[in-house]
This record gives C-alpha cells, structure tokens and sequence, in this order.
C-alpha cells in the first residue's frame, strides 16, 4: 500500500501520521497543501462501494457522505480512490466544513445533474428545456419541480459567499482541483473586479497598495500597451 | 488547524494569473495590475508588450515569437496555422490565407477564429497579370498559348498564394470585439484594393485606387484606410457607416514624400499617419554608403496636406515592420526606451548572413545599430514584423463567422509565456537560443 500511495497525490503530512499500515504521502499540490495543514489520506467505501467519507479538517472533523462519482469531481479525491487506501473513517480534507459544505454542494449538484442526464426517463422528460448550457442539461435532481439552468445555480452558489468564503473555497476548489468549480469561483472574481477602478479593487479586496511613486508612473505606461485599455 | 486569513494580494501565483486571464477587458486587466505588486506580476509587461512575429512553416502548427524586453523567444501551438500561408498581422490578429485562397483571421492568443470570404475570380482577375482559375476547388494559373496548345495549366502552390491574390490584409479594427471590422486587402500587382466587412459581406468588393502605381501597402489611419503605392503615393479609402454606401477612394496626387527619402514603413502615431524613411547617401569613389533615419509625418485631412519632418517624438517608441505593413508606436516603458525605432528588420541585410537581425535607430541622432538576437538561422529568414498580443475584448460580443468552439477549446498551448531570463521553450520543429 505504501508504494502506492507515493505516486498519488494526497496531503502533505507534517509530523506523525498513524494509520494502520498506511500510505506514504507525498503531495503534488505541495502549495496549498502546506498552507492548509496536515491532514491523512483514508478512503473508505462503505457497503456498497458507491458512497464516500469525506471529513472537514480537525478540529470539526463533520462528516459528509457523497456518492463516489460526486467526489471524484476532485481530481485529487479521484487520485486518492484510485490510490486504494487503507479504511478508515473518511478522506479529511484540510478546509472548513463551511468551505467544504460549498464544495460538497457543488459536486452534488453536479453529479445529480449528469446522472439525471444519462437516465433515459429523466432526460426525455426534461428534453423541452429550450435552454442548453453548456454544462450538461437541465439541471435539478429528481425532486425539483422546476428544472434549473445548472450555470444560473453555480453562480448563486458562489454570489451567496462572503469574500472569506470566496477565498476558502477559491483555495480548497485549487487544492482538490475541481475544474469546473474553480471555473465558476475565478468567475465571481472576476466579475467583482469588472469596471473597477484600482482604489475600487483595494477596497473590495481589503489589498494595501504596495507600489512607489515610479512604480506606479510604470504601471501606466505598462498599461498603455495593453490593447484597448481605455 | 487555523485557516490563514485571507489576503488576496498575496494569493499565489497561479490563481491569480487564471483570475487574470478571465478579466473581461484590457480596462480591467489594467486595473488589476494597478492593485497592487503580486497582482501585477500575475500579467507580467510581457505578456501584452509588442512581440517580434518570426516566420513559421505551412507544414508545422507552431508559430514562434521573440519577446525584445526579455530577450526571450517562445512558441505557441496553433493547429489553425497548418497548411496557411500568413498574409498579415493587424489588430493582434493573423491573416492566413490557405491554397483554396480562403482566409481565416486567428488570434494567436486566445485561439479565437473568425472566416473570412475567400478570393474569388474577381479578385484574381484584378490581382495579377496572369490568369488564375478555379478547376474543381483548387486554383491554377493559365499561361497564354503556347505554340497552338491549349492552355498549360499549373497548380498555384501554397507559396505563390500572395503573388496571385491577397498580398497582404489589414483590418479596421480585432473582428471580434463588438464593433465594426472591415478588412482590406493588397492585391498583388493592382491599383485596385479588395475590402470586407467581417461577419457582414460574404465577397469581396474591389475599389480603384486611382492611384498611378501598384498599391505597395495600406494603412489603417484615423478611421481611414490608405493605400500608398511604391512611389508613396497616397489615396484614402474611406468607407461610410451606412451599410449600401460604396466607399470611396481619394488620391492625393500633390502630396509629395519627402525627396530621396527611401521610405520604409507608416503608422498611425498620435493620431496621426507618419512615415519612417532612410535618407542614404552614397560615396561613389568607395562604393560605400550611409544611411540617416529620418521621420516625417503627414496632416492628411487638411485642405493642402503636406509631410513635416519629426526629430523627437517624445515618450515613445516606435515598432516598425519590414515585411507587413504593421507597425505602431506606444509608451517607452521597461527596456524600450524613448526615441528608439526597433526596425523587425535591417535596411540592407547581409545575404550571407544566416541570423536574424535587428536593427536599433535612434530618432535623434539618425543612427543606428543592429543587433544580434539569435544565433540560430529561421525559417524563410526575415521576420514577419512586430505584433501587439490582443488578449482581452474591448466589449463583449463577437460578430461575424466567428466559431466560438475554437475560442473554448482550441487555446492555444503555450509552451512558456516570456518571463525574466525564462528557459526557451521548444515547441516543434523551430527551436531558439537566445543570446
């Protein structure tokens, strides 16, 4: 087990890790990984196989079960899975349970949404949509009686974050790397920035402004060079 | 385990540089670099400062560009350059013409495409002495008569695709970027020129220059396009907004270029159009000649324009390009400093000479130097001239043919963007030291 689990990525362990005849962790998403802190890699298919533990980080440790297919929306979870790990009781994830409620959240509702895309029944009914996204259909699970456009629901989930949260879920979407939520996160920034002024981004940014008077003269005639800048 | 508070200027790099590539327009980006140091390295000066566009193989997807601030030369994989022959880079954007004689617009930095209408019989009876035909999709040149035969019939390849259509295409504005792009084109051999509007004509229109010679190059000036032909002749082609009105061609047989001036390129700086020009002198008993750089500019729309010459222009630098017609001027700003000409190509080069050159002119002295950057021979040898990375829309909304698969998916891969004494990458067949 332990030579497999070199090649894979997982958390970065700082100081001792017990597992009972675990993996060796190296991780290849070293930045992040050592700003979040220590964490352990355990996979643990429940009976069945198709359900996932994932916990937050210590010391909340709160406990989400979440189909297999929603958690390897995260490449590294996918990496872990496949790494085969010893049990335990769940994958820890060094974030928050509030960020890893988003996160959850959002592979949920993905994978609900691609798995209502691939049974028949469901996606024959919900075929009128006249409206196509460009992530897979017509969103909502079995039990919402309206049909969501699924880009319109990622982009409230990330509206309702406060800029902390932005921030948390920025890093734990990089660290898990989760494309499509980083995708919809780097969004909202972007959005956030769009039509500001420079004083107008510190402000919402909380960023103090580093730069010297020459610097700054720079800047602008950088700038300049950027096409259609005006 | 406490989470770090967060600090979004000193988030890494790699976030903030995939933050920085969705900002929606260059005024935003500009803003962003503003904020504060660690956001401003995210999109580094080089990432949009003038590139030196270096020729590249119909038979190859890669095209290669050489960064002067950072001498540095790098490569992007463009799978839309294959079996294309460029016939101009304006606006940020290449020309590609492909040997159906159809033309495709690429930006080679974000993957957008946007089509353009191919030449059609109208354009190559224009463009050149010889007959060119299209027989089952594909164009052959027919010469006259030869000895009671019927026609001999060849094949045009892909490399003599310019001398028998478009020689060169120059564009109003980027055709994707929400305001009205037309497209000119210099025909080889015509005084007449070829225009379209993207995503509006689905042929080309040709207009009379009414010009004496050949159109040499065009210009895209104050709103206007200008057709100068090899004697510096100069008409303004000027296109009204209102869709049926044809545009119309002015020439201005009385304004003289500057006498002996060999004039080298023209752009639009400050507003207004100047030429960039080498005044040589010969020494006849040694068989040795100089050359002084010399820069006028031109009050075009005024009742009696005529050309003024320009010993300092301030705090810029100028950009001009040897082999198509784009060249501008900007800000002085980090290596570039003011009153400096960097020329893609030498006046005279050295036939023998396998590198690529430089050549440096310093608009207050007249002189100039040449410089070396690479110790490798390209492809085709000369340059193809400079280009501004277009990276960001002005305005959301693309017009025209525009295939917005290719802006998702097809991005171009590149291989290292310039940084600071960056590794070169290699990308292909076309490989680079820099010196």
């Amino acid at each position: 087990m332990a030579a497999e689990g070199e090649k894979r990525g997982a958390m970065e362990a700082e100081g001792a890790v017990e597992k009972g005849g675990d993996v060796a962790a190296t991780s290849e998403k070293g930045e992040a990984a050592s700003a979040k802190g220590k964490g352990v890699v355990e996979a643990k298919e429940v009976a069945g196989g198709k359900m996932v533990i994932l916990r937050s980080s210590q010391p909340e440790k709160k406990r989400y079960e979440v189909p297999e297919a929603a958690a390897r929306l995260s490449m590294l979870i996918g990496e872990m899975l496949d790494g085969d790990c010893a049990n335990d009781d769940g994958i820890v994830i060094p974030v928050t349970a509030r960020t890893l409620d988003t996160v959850v959240e959002y592979c949920s509702k993905h994978f609900e949404a691609t798995k209502s895309n691939s049974d028949p029944f469901v996606a024959a009914a919900t075929k009128s949509d006249p409206n196509p996204s460009a992530e897979a259909s017509v969103g909502g699970g079995v039990n919402t009686a309206a049909s969501e456009n699924l880009e319109d629901w990622d982009r409230k989930l990330v509206d309702r974050l406060s800029m902390d949260d932005l921030y948390d879920v920025i890093h734990a979407a990089n660290f898990l790397d989760i494309k499509g939520l980083l995708d919809v996160v780097y969004q909202r920034v972007a959005d956030m920035i769009k039509g500001k002024t420079p004083e107008e981004i510190r402000a919402t940014f909380n960023i103090a402004n580093d730069f010297t008077l020459e610097e700054e003269a720079e800047l602008c005639q950088q700038c300049a060079w950027i096409f259609d800048a005006e | 385990m406490a989470q770090p508070l967060p600090d979004w200027s000193s988030m890494q790099k790699e976030l903030l540089e995939s933050i920085g590539k969705r900002l929606a327009s260059g005024h935003d980006v500009a803003s962003f670099r503003s904020a504060c140091s660690p956001w401003r390295a995210a999109v580094p000066f080089a990432t949009f400062g003038p590139l030196l566009l270096l020729p590249f193989d119909p038979d190859s997807d890669t095209v290669s560009f050489y960064c002067v601030s950072e001498k540095t030369a790098f490569s992007l994989t463009l799978p839309d350059v294959r079996g294309k022959v460029p016939c101009g880079s304006s606006c940020g954007w290449l020309v590609l013409m492909d040997e159906a004689a159809s033309v495709t617009l690429l930006n080679p930095f974000t993957g957008a495409r946007v089509g353009l209408p191919p030449a059609d019989d109208h354009v190559a009876a224009a463009s050149s002495w010889e007959r060119a035909s299209k027989v089952h999709g594909w164009w052959f040149l027919r010469s006259g008569n030869i000895s009671g035969n019927a026609l001999a019939a060849n094949a045009i390849k892909l490399e003599e695709m310019r001398g028998v259509f478009f020689h060169e295409i120059v564009l109003s504005a980027p055709p994707d970027a929400g305001r009205e792009c037309v497209a000119m084109a210099v025909l080889a051999s015509s005084t007449e020129v070829a225009f379209c509007r993207t995503g509006v004509d689905s042929a080309w229109t040709l207009l009379d220059t009414k010009l004496e010679c050949s159109v040499a190059s065009i210009v895209h000036c104050q709103d206007k396009f200008l057709a100068i032909d090899v004697t510096g002749e100069i008409s303004i082609v000027f296109s009204s907004n209102a869709t049926d009105a044809t545009p119309t061609a002015t020439p201005l047989p009385s304004l003289s270029p500057p006498s002996g001036l060999c004039h080298r390129s023209y752009l639009e700086s400050d507003g207004e159009l100047h030429m960039v020009g080498a005044m040589v002198s010969t020494f006849h008993d040694t068989q040795e000649f100089t050359y002084r750089t010399m820069i006028y500019k031109c009050n075009l729309l005024d009742r009696a324009p005529e050309w003024t010459r320009v010993k300092d222009v301030g705090d810029l630098t100028l950009f001009v390009s040897k082999n198509f017609s784009e060249s501008f001027s900007g800000t002085s700003v980090s290596k570039y400093k003011k009153n400096i000409i960097y020329f893609s190509e030498p006046l005279y080069g050295d036939p023998f000479d396998l590198a690529h050159r430089l050549e440096v002119a310093d608009i207050a002295a007249g002189t100039s130097k040449v410089k070396k950057p690479f110790s490798e021979k390209m492809l085709g040898s000369e340059a193809l001239g400079w280009i501004r990375p277009n990276l960001w829309k002005g305005v959301s909304g693309a017009i025209g043919k525009y295939d917005e698969k290719s802006q998702t998916e097809a991005s171009p891969k590149v291989t290292d963007a310039p940084e600071p004494a960056a590794e070169v990458q290699d990308a292909g067949a076309v490989q680079f030291k820099s010196t």
